[in-house]
């Protein structure tokens, strides 16, 4: 089961589901409090668990809702996948295939496995490098994991019910990993092809919410 | 003594009432008011005898008293900024909750709904798309 947050993706979400569909039994997209349409754009399109916010909380949570949803629909494997294309929804086949191939309970996808990302700025790739660094130092999670920002990833029914993440927002990824790699659970992760566009970086992450990302996660921290 | 340090003992001792008469209406914890009262006192101490911060300020190695104060200032702001942006998250994520709660609780009506106007596709007859309108 795909879970899918979705946020002002009016243009682009219904192309993405598109793209996901042949590859998972059931897709839950959260409308995570659009103000585009998105959820007008959707609420009569058949075959997807539709959810709503009422008002924008984040990717974060929007993606826990759908993961909460998807747990009581009765999900074996669950999948985080970006509503706006970004991800490419072949390599679901993949990550799904190595939780059995490896023996694990979650896989994550990686941009830094051999695979090219199409159009990744270097600022990003630079910055990538940065909060891998930092994800070491203050969150402990292993160097050896390679995508310090991975939001691909399958997890299996009884480990999404461990990682119990509660960042709203960017940060989410990194508490991710964080719980699943200094939890007993088996990890492992594929190479994945993530598609830059103009568009998905003019509204995707700015350098400057890396500042964000550690702050949201200092004060996680204090909670 | 100065006007300046009549008007600010003045403030202090009002701030310290304050405290208490809360601690008692039982809006504050006793803890807490605890806490105030000490940087009431501590305020106080350093507006009377302000030498005291220049002998501070010299152990510690700060030079002048009134330095010491600013960066102790600083510090304690630092410190209650911190302490209202963790309670804020705190709200935050208590509202994610309910946004959350609120959007599962349509959920099995949906599912029901479909599954009775027989809307909801097996994954086999859906379109080259999957999806259906």
């Amino acid at each position: 089961m795909a879970v899918i947050p979705a946020y002002n993706e009016g243009a682009r979400v219904r192309g993405a589901l598109v793209e996901i569909s042949p590859f998972v039994d059931q897709l839950v997209v959260v409308d995570d409090g659009s103000v585009d349409g998105t959820f007008d754009l959707l609420k009569n399109v058949s075959g997807i668990v539709l959810l709503r916010h009422a008002v924008n909380r984040g990717q974060g949570a929007a993606l826990r809702t759908g993961t909460d949803a998807a747990i009581a629909l009765g999900a074996d494997i669950i999948v985080h996948i970006d509503a706006d294309g970004q991800h490419n929804p072949a390599d679901i086949p993949k990550l799904i295939g190595a939780l059995d191939e490896r023996n694990v309970d979650v896989v994550f996808g990686s941009r830094f496995l051999g695979t090219d990302s199409v159009g990744m700025p270097v600022t990003r790739k630079a910055l990538l490098s940065v909060a891998k660094q930092f994800n070491a130092f203050a969150l402990g999670i292993p160097r050896r994991l390679t995508d310090p920002q991975s939001g691909f990833r399958a997890i299996r029914k009884d480990a999404v019910k461990q990682i119990d993440f509660n960042q709203d927002r960017m940060a989410h990824c990194s508490e991710i990993l964080q719980l699943v790699t200094r939890s007993n659970l088996r990890w492992a992760e594929v190479p994945v092809v993530v598609r830059y566009t103009t568009d998905t970086l003019a509204k995707g992450q700015k350098p400057a919410d890396a500042l964000k990302i550690v702050w949201q996660l200092i004060i996680g921290a204090f909670h | 003594m100065y006007i300046i340090q009549i008007l600010l003992s003045a403030v202090l001792a009002l701030a310290l009432l304050l405290t208490w008469k809360r601690a008692k209406e039982r809006v504050i914890r006793r803890r807490e008011a605890i806490g105030w009262t000490l940087l009431w006192i501590g305020a106080a101490v350093i507006v009377l005898w302000p030498d005291l911060t220049t002998r501070l300020a010299q152990i510690v190695g700060v030079g002048r008293g009134v330095d010491l104060a600013v960066y102790g200032s600083m510090v304690l702001l630092f410190i209650l900024v911190f302490r209202l942006h963790v309670s804020l998250d705190k709200m935050e994520r208590t509202m994610t909750k309910m946004v959350r709660k609120d959007a599962l609780r349509d959920m099995p009506k949906q599912e029901v709904k479909e599954e009775d106007t027989e809307q909801v596709i097996s994954h086999e007859s859906r379109d080259e798309s999957g999806l259906q309108e």
